[in-house]
């Protein structure tokens, strides 16, 4: 066991899988970067650098650069998928769905219904998501509310290292096309990653805090702000469980719950648009199911229904922060 | 050669059985037995039974304790023939790993003999059998919500004993608070069980520890009590005409068949199904409102009772119910009920009338909300066109549980019990 | 061919009854193109195909009665009834899948022939489409990735004259093939309504591309005689022009007086043909009229591997 970066715990995922099965490739745009170029071999190792070094060791035909043509390649790697491999392909962004939205959602997410069960599509998407490097509207959504609405989809936000490394490891031998979604500012948080190969399964909550006077649901990077706020609102007194989803589809309603069934109050705190997303969904479903539980109306503790802005002082309100979701706790508390 | 050996494991006695008991064994280690020899006494918080052996051979290893709870599956002893060595049987016994409870399939405990499709053990497994003398294993391998996790962590149960119902097979925190409830009285019951066999005589008293059905009925009806506020109704039917009946059906008849309680059950049946409120299931939040009436019988026995169901009463003719009600009698009193005979009932009906009895009342038998208590029949004076005159009367009180049954409405249904009895010969259309 | 001829024609009359529901796409008069290229195919060489996917499935080895089956909504379709006529496949036989968006296979082909080349094995990967998707990005996008990865892919544009009710001659800016050469492919135009020349040439494409000289491109002018959906009464065409392409440039008719001319058949060879094709209909019709309709507990099935 030792400290490493989100960056290190997926490439680290990668090349164990890679090592593993010979049917797992990368493919995406500057996934190495510079091919055909006369300059540095793999020199990015994708736009952030997480698949950095695993040229050198897989070569060319399992790391594979590609044009910038979203729709082709992932298109491709859903078609590799379908045929018997299991790729991992990088969308580098996720608000670059746009261009390839035909392929995620009427042929990968489909497939499998469509052709009556025969298909396995054990295709991983890879794409950064979220917002706080002022990369404006169209490089820091965080669309897991788009992607968990198609039914066929995984949906799966890692909220620390530890999680990164073993959901990104389930989710490459699952054989269901997953939705793989790194928050672009974590890739330099560190935890304490196993050295050895582990996977974590889709649809098991973890509960990151343990309270028992509300519980707070989140995913993803929003997980470690509401762990902040725990600790913090734990120094007053208040006891706050903290769900860390994992994912959004399959969701683990139970563990959500057992925990509303036991505090009675919940508070959801998400990145993602506010109609019809994630926070909606959980507050739904303690609605639906575990509605003589809530002694308290439901707090949704997400950004306004904006597009992100771009000016940092725009955005630093935009995005939840551990002020809002503690003003959002005790507002639960007090009613 | 390696000989034959097999396992002898905790049977599963009905679809919701987890774990049972050893209550006696009949035979000792190193006995021979023939297929189909009964071994030991198999006990639940439900029912008892006897367990035969499915083939011949010879009882090896040890036994399991008496009155220690092993869950279904679990290891009880060894069956294997002479040529077996004392090292592959201690081998075997090292191997052995039970099968997931909820693959082994019910047994057919009445026709147990030689049956080959039981559940026989592979030693190809490396577990050991988590019989309850075991240290607890690991079990942070095992699927559970992490609320359950939580909750077993607190209890100090293992969650590789926890019957999961979760989704993918995860142990949610419901399960583990009923493996925690369940577990309670059986825990109890340990030292008073393993003092059973010296159980020591004072000089004017005797102790002696409940039996597993004695716990059941000690924790369900303290909880009934204490959780439904109960309340009675008392109403009062002439039972001459169905006295008429019961004599007329009876005619041409082998031994006077039908009883006058047959009578009244199908009488409570017709009523719930007039009074559907009164039908019903009732867990502490939410109610079941069932279509048909499944009406439980109270049937003493000499240490306990019993309420076998009489499955869609409402349907069965007056002769079903009572053909049906003389067999699950019978069986209640030899011990050979199914669990899932003793499960799912909407109404309970009991009667003491036969003890001489005036009236009572009784405990509500949960999840029922509602038990009709029926007294003794006796010639009484009743007022008639201005003078009095005798009738057959018999007295009957409903215990109802106030959260989901109002008095108008048990009183609605008492109304039409009473109509049903004092006309009976609806019954039998 | 005369399978496939026999099989939508079954479906326009049957379709007209009222007997199939959804959306019915017909290939009639395009047989030769499917047939042509699919004949140098394996089962472990993979195509895709369109909304106008029967010809392609049939030519490429799927079973015909299941395939009926799945178009009258039935539980033994080769789908299970849940794709239908727009998305008929079977990985066995190397179908990827008809395809309700236009261009969308397109891609997916692509991932075929990338596993090929990953694995290093000389399977081929065929992309049907027609004139409406050489319009769309993602067979432009593929086009370009096939050439940059050097991909064993073919593409296989059907151009039966019209994009739904728009004429490709009108719709399609520039020249296909000076499009695809664009790109880098090699490419050639090829008359879709001789089978005997699609077959010739379809095969020289097939094995350069197997042989790795790279991803390739068929412009096949080809004819559809029925309309864009069923239930279009194709308008939008000259009058007596499906009447003369059926009289002079039936790919049936085209076949059977070469193959007669060159001894190829018999006249009793081609009546023995015909009379197994009329009875394989008449039964796979009957078929998937007596068939169960799937049933509400395969409504949620099917949607994941494990949930």
């Amino acid at each position: 066991m030792s400290e490493k970066s989100f960056r290190q715990a997926i490439n680290e995922a990668l090349r164990e899988e890679m090592r593993r099965d010979p049917g797992v490739f990368l493919i995406g745009e500057d996934i190495a970067g510079g091919t055909g170029s006369e300059g540095e071999e793999d020199a990015w190792g994708g736009v952030m650098g997480v698949t950095k070094g695993l040229l050198g060791e897989f070569g060319a035909k399992r790391v594979i650069d590609t044009p910038i043509s979203e729709t082709a390649y992932i298109g491709a790697a859903a078609g590799a998928a379908v045929t018997g491999m299991r790729p991992v392909a990088e969308l580098m962004f996720c608000d670059f769905a746009g261009v390839c939205f035909d392929q995620i959602m009427n042929q990968t997410a489909k497939l499998r219904y469509m052709l009556g069960g025969q298909a396995k599509v054990p295709l991983v998407i890879r794409m950064q998501c979220g917002g706080g490097f002022n990369a404006a509207a169209q490089h820091s959504q965080t669309l897991h509310g788009l992607f968990t609405h198609i039914p066929g989809l995984k949906v799966v936000m890692p909220s620390n290292p530890y999680e990164a490394k073993g959901l990104l490891i389930e989710s490459i031998r699952d054989d269901d096309p997953v939705m793989f979604m790194e928050h672009k500012f974590m890739y330099d948080d560190k935890g304490e990653v196993p050295d050895e190969s582990y996977a974590i399964p889709l649809g098991e909550a973890y509960y990151s805090r343990d309270g028992e006077d509300i519980t707070v649901c989140a995913l993803g990077r929003m997980v470690n702000l509401c762990n902040q706020a725990a600790d913090d609102l734990a120094q007053e007194g208040i006891g706050c469980t903290v769900i860390d989803l994992r994912s959004t589809s399959p969701l683990d309603e139970e563990s959500v719950c057992e925990s509303v069934e036991e505090t009675g109050r919940l508070v959801v705190v998400d990145e993602g648009y506010p109609r019809c997303g994630f926070a909606a969904d959980i507050a739904a479903l303690a609605a639906v199911k575990a509605q003589s539980a809530l002694r308290a109306p439901v707090k949704l503790v997400t950004p306004p229904h904006t597009t992100i802005p771009f000016a940092p002082t725009l955005e630093e309100l935009y995005i939840p922060s551990v002020g809002r979701i503690k003003e959002g706790i005790k507002e639960v508390l007090a009613a | 050669m390696a000989g034959n050996i097999q396992a002898i494991v905790m049977p599963k006695l009905g679809l919701s059985m987890t774990e049972g008991m050893v209550a006696k064994w009949h035979v000792q280690a190193g006995a021979k037995v023939a297929a189909g020899e009964a071994i030991a006494d198999i006990e639940t918080s439900k029912i008892s039974n006897e367990l035969q052996a499915h083939s011949a051979g010879v009882i090896r290893g040890s036994l399991a304790e008496e009155g220690i709870d092993v869950p279904v599956g679990g290891l009880l002893c060894v069956l294997a023939d002479e040529a077996a060595s004392e090292r592959e049987v201690e081998a075997f016994i090292a191997a052995f790993k039970p099968l997931d409870s909820d693959r082994i399939e019910v047994a057919e405990v009445e026709e147990a003999s030689g049956d080959a499709s039981r559940p026989q053990q592979q030693a190809d497994k490396t577990r050991p059998s988590p019989s309850g003398k075991q240290p607890p294993l690991d079990d942070s391998r095992i699927p559970a919500t992490p609320s359950a996790r939580r909750a077993a962590a607190r209890a100090g149960i293992n969650l590789a004993e926890v019957a999961p119902t979760g989704t993918r097979g995860r142990v949610t925190k419901e399960d583990v608070e009923k493996a925690v409830a369940a577990a309670r009285p059986a825990a109890a019951a340990h030292p008073a069980a393993q003092s059973a066999a010296t159980a020591s005589s004072g000089e004017d008293y005797e102790e002696a520890p409940l039996t597993s059905m004695r716990q059941t009925i000690a924790k369900r009806l303290t909880e009934s009590k204490q959780s439904a506020p109960h309340f009675r109704l008392v109403a009062e039917a002439n039972m001459d005409r169905m006295i008429d009946l019961r004599a007329d059906l009876g005619r041409g008849m082998e031994n006077g068949k039908i009883s006058i309680n047959d009578l009244l059950v199908k009488a409570a049946a017709a009523a719930l199904m007039q009074v559907p409120a009164v039908n019903i299931q009732f867990d502490g939040s939410t109610v079941r409102r069932y279509a048909a009436a499944h009406v439980a019988v109270a049937v003493a026995l000499e240490d306990g009772l019993l309420t076998p169901v009489i499955r869609n009463a409402d349907q069965k003719s007056v002769m079903e119910i009572s053909s049906e009600m003389r067999e699950l009698s019978r069986r209640a009193k030899s011990g050979s009920l199914q669990l899932d005979e003793l499960e799912g009932g909407t109404f309970t009906v009991s009667n003491l009338g036969m003890f001489g009895i005036k009236a009572f009342d009784a405990i509500i038998n949960p999840p029922q909300a509602a038990i009709l208590a029926v007294g003794a029949t006796d010639k009484r004076l009743i007022p008639s066109d201005g003078g009095e005159q005798a009738a057959a009367m018999m007295t009957a009180t409903l215990s109802c549980d106030h959260r989901v049954v109002d008095g108008a409405t048990g009183a609605r249904f008492m109304q039409a019990f009473k109509a049903l009895v004092e006309h009976p010969y609806q019954l039998l259309m | 061919m005369r399978t496939i001829r026999e099989f939508e024609d079954r479906i326009h009359i049957n379709s007209a009854k009222g007997e199939v529901p959804g959306f019915i796409h017909l290939s009639a008069g395009q047989e030769a193109s499917a047939v042509g290229i699919c004949m140098h195919l394996t089962d472990a060489d993979h195509i895709a195909s369109t909304h106008r996917g029967h010809g392609h499935s049939i030519a490429k080895g799927c079973d015909v009665t299941a395939m009926m089956d799945e178009i009258y909504a039935k539980r033994t379709g080769l789908c299970g009834g849940k794709g239908g006529s727009m998305h008929m496949a079977d990985l066995s036989k190397g179908m990827i899948g008809a395809n309700g968006i236009v261009g969308g296979g397109v891609p997916l082909t692509a991932g075929a022939a990338l596993k090929s080349v990953i694995l290093g094995t000389d399977r081929v990967a065929v992309a049907f489409f027609g004139d409406g998707a050489l319009n769309e990005g993602a067979t432009m996008e593929t086009m370009n990735l096939a050439k940059v990865l050097n991909l064993p892919m073919i593409f296989a544009m059907e151009d039966n004259g019209y994009g739904e009710a728009t004429p490709s001659s009108w719709a399609i800016g520039g020249d296909p093939l000076a499009r695809a050469k664009g790109f880098g492919l090699s490419a050639c135009a090829l008359d879709g309504h001789d089978f005997f020349q699609m077959h010739e040439a379809a095969g020289r494409i097939i094995e350069d591309v197997r042989a790795g000289k790279g991803p390739a491109f068929m412009h096949i002018s080809a004819y559809r005689y029925y309309g864009h959906f069923e239930g279009d009464a194709a308008t939008y065409r000259p009058e007596g022009e499906v009447e003369k392409m059926q009289k002079e440039r039936d790919c049936l008719m085209i076949f059977k007086t070469k193959a007669l001319a060159t001894r190829l058949v018999t006249d009793k060879e081609l009546d023995d043909i015909e009379r197994q094709v009329v009875r394989l209909l008449d039964d796979a019709v009957e078929h998937a009229r007596q068939a169960p309709a799937p049933g509400p507990e395969d409504l949620v099935t099917d949607v994941y591997v494990s949930y």
